[in-house]
């Protein structure tokens, strides 16, 4: 780079240094950074005292997640009933879960958290991944099974 | 840099020099370095958590709810169980002992562990108002845990006030 000084004089900027330093830094970022990114899921467990001045809700529903990819969804209170959902194609029917959380929204506005619990073999990506599911239509899960 | 600048050197990227010498023009080398120090510099900004999960722990995806975040951090691998990541107690393929376990699915050692570090935060709030006995425990975990080794882990952390609990997760959004 060739530039001018106020003297008159012109001044060569020696670039090779600046470079070989942007080389060691963007290599140092390259090797440290992840590309990536890690975010955390709210969870609480469904347990302990409930919060007071707080009136129950019309149902309480609990989401289970059994072997075989196989889910139980329990709903107690003004309506009492027990959905299985069998696996499909080898895998959890997340779409049928969905439909039928959504179903129970549309009938209890109030429904705004429910208790996820899975049998003791069931493994913590599929626990996140139904309860990622569970989210989009019932925001508040609390892990269950305690 | 003006467009006429760029354009000059566009065709003086080598000079040939009377002894033959090919010189390079790293002015342009210069401004792609500029712009990728630039660009990694912004990425490494933007990560939400400061979590860096140990190489043998796989976290699952899922769309992730929380930002910035400070906090217990607790890691589970298929070996061990990690307190902000220090070992406190062993795994065999995922499970705990069956000795370690107590009657209410907590584990022994890792109780000890946690209470360990409500105590230090008990400690540290006489001597500084500002610190304050914090429910939130970070759980990172490999995606093959089963749920009784996360039943356990949550069980005895829950004994001791952390009832707050935060999955660290791949964000499969990004």
């Amino acid at each position: 780079m060739h530039t001018e000084s106020t003297s008159g004089q012109d001044v060569d900027i020696n670039l090779a240094p600046i470079i070989d330093c942007l080389t060691v830094i963007v290599t140092f970022l390259l090797a440290s950074s992840s590309f990536l990114a890690i975010g955390v899921l709210d969870a609480g467990i469904a347990a302990g005292v409930p919060a007071p001045n707080t009136a129950p809700p019309s149902v309480i529903v609990t989401v289970e997640l059994k072997d075989a990819q196989t889910m139980v969804v329990k709903v107690e209170g003004k309506e009492s009933r027990k959905t299985e959902i069998p696996s499909k194609d080898g895998t959890w029917d997340q779409e049928r879960l969905t439909q039928e959380l959504t179903g129970l929204k549309a009938r209890f506005s109030d429904l705004s958290g429910l208790t996820l619990a899975a049998e003791e073999t069931v493994t913590y990506e599929d626990v996140v991944r139904n309860m990622d599911t569970v989210r989009k239509t019932i925001p508040a899960v609390l892990l269950g099974g305690f | 840099m003006s467009y006429s600048l760029r354009k000059k050197s566009k065709f003086k990227r080598s000079a040939v020099t009377m002894n033959g010498d090919v010189g390079l023009n790293i002015t342009a080398m210069a401004d792609i370095f500029t712009l990728i120090l630039v660009f990694l510099l912004k990425t490494y900004a933007s990560g939400a958590v400061a979590i860096t999960p140990s190489a043998d722990v796989n976290l699952p995806l899922a769309g992730v709810s929380g930002g910035h975040l400070e906090a217990l951090k607790v890691e589970i691998s298929r070996n061990g169980v990690m307190v902000e990541s220090q070992p406190v107690a062993t795994l065999a393929e995922y499970l705990f002992d069956k000795k370690d376990l107590q009657t209410n699915g907590a584990s022994r050692t890792l109780a000890q562990a946690f209470d360990k570090e409500r105590q230090r935060q008990v400690l540290l709030g006489k001597t500084n108002d500002e610190v304050k006995p914090d429910a939130r425990l970070v759980v990172v975990a490999d995606r093959k845990v089963p749920y009784a080794t996360i039943k356990a882990v949550l069980a005895s952390a829950a004994t001791h006030g952390y009832t707050d609990f935060k999955l660290a997760v791949f964000d499969k959004n990004n």
